[in-house]
């Protein structure tokens, strides 16, 4: 303690012992004055403890909530953190790779099972444009699928809930 | 606190330290108004004051891992709002736009379980809430730095060294700004002790 403010605060709050006590006391210009400040300096720390105790809180249950929905906001950011973590393992590269991947096999799946030189029936413009023509019905529609090498025809009738009887195709 | 409540308040905090937010629901529970009150002592405004509190839980949320218990909980927790306090001091002293509550936020209630149960003292002829404005009156005229001191010493009862580590100065800073808090107090409330 190397000034008089400190001294006085220590002696007022009993820090000093015996000998620094004397010492301090014995440098005071009044020391009665002094104790009698001392005195009302209780009086005035004990109404201060006794008036400003803790009281209840205001809204003290919102705080609660408040605190444990900060702490739940926090939670998903860890977590979100785990999966970036675990996204790691798809990187951009590994994403890259996986793609080419996936592409070459449906080139070879598409080689193997779509049929060529032919195989598919093509579909026959003047065939479907008979049969809309000859159909009452507008809604009705029809499409006519040549078989390979010409000999013979496949006829696809859509929106067709039901062939009238008197619904005839020519 | 006595034993059973130190007990149980090592409990919750084992339970929350496994991340049991029921468990540290209950701690902010026994220790909301201490908080609110340290916090409303160095701001003396309300709203600041509940956000500091909440704050307070955050960050000891966050930090219950680093918390070795060598301090009780309570002036861990104290020392946690007190920072928070003096940052929003700081806060305000860049951009003041702040305004005090011009009378307490809140008055204090006779009946409330924390209010020491004593036979009636001299000082009880007097009119509580009016003491009480006196004192919150008195305390607002003091610096941040001092009200801070008087705030964890006279109220909180911390040593010297507890507050010097709280804000963050010297013993010797300590001991100065309560000599001269102390000597404002005095000047400004004798009428009200010296009716005692």
């Amino acid at each position: 303690m190397n000034n008089f403010e400190e001294r006085y605060t220590a002696w007022l709050d009993g820090a000093l012992d015996e000998n620094e006590r004397e010492r301090f006391e014995a440098g005071l210009p009044d020391c009665e004055a002094a104790r009698a400040e001392a005195t009302e300096w209780a009086k005035l720390r004990g109404l201060l403890r006794e008036t400003l105790v803790p009281a209840p809180m205001p809204h003290a249950d919102f705080l609660n909530s408040q605190v444990l929905a900060a702490i739940h906001r926090e939670e998903p950011k860890t977590e979100s953190a785990r999966e970036v973590v675990g996204r790691g393992w798809f990187s951009a590269g590994r994403l890259a790779w996986a793609g080419a991947f996936l592409l070459a096999v449906a080139a070879a799946l598409s080689f193997v099972l779509v049929p060529r030189n032919g195989g598919a029936p093509t579909e026959s413009q003047f065939i479907s444009q008979v049969v809309d023509a000859r159909s009452s019905d507008p809604k009705l529609g029809a499409y006519a699928f040549a078989a390979p090498g010409g000999k013979g025809a496949v006829l696809w009738v859509t929106d067709a809930g039901y062939i009238p009887a008197n619904e005839r195709i020519k | 606190m006595d034993s059973g409540e130190l007990a149980n308040e090592a409990d919750l905090l084992a339970r929350s330290r496994t991340g049991e937010t029921t468990a540290f629901d209950q701690l902010i529970t026994l220790h909301r108004d201490r908080v609110y009150m340290v916090a409303y002592h160095i701001l003396r405004n309300h709203e600041e004051a509940l956000d500091v509190a909440q704050d307070t839980f955050v960050r000891a949320w966050r930090s219950l891992a680093r918390f070795d218990g060598t301090s009780s909980l309570r002036s861990w927790l104290t020392r946690i709002a007190t920072n928070a306090s003096i940052d929003v001091v700081r806060r305000r002293q860049s951009h003041p736009q702040t305004e005090f509550d011009a009378v307490p936020g809140m008055a204090i209630d006779a009946a409330s379980r924390t209010t020491p149960s004593q036979p009636a003292k001299p000082s009880e002829s007097l009119d509580r809430a009016e003491i009480r404005t006196r004192f919150e009156q008195a305390l607002g005229t003091l610096s941040d730095d001092h009200r801070a001191v008087i705030v964890l010493k006279e109220i909180e009862d911390l040593s010297y060294q507890e507050i010097a580590d709280t804000v963050g100065c010297s013993l010797g800073t300590v001991m100065s700004r309560l000599f001269y808090a102390r000597k404002k107090l005095q000047d400004q409330l004798r009428d009200l002790y010296e009716q005692l």
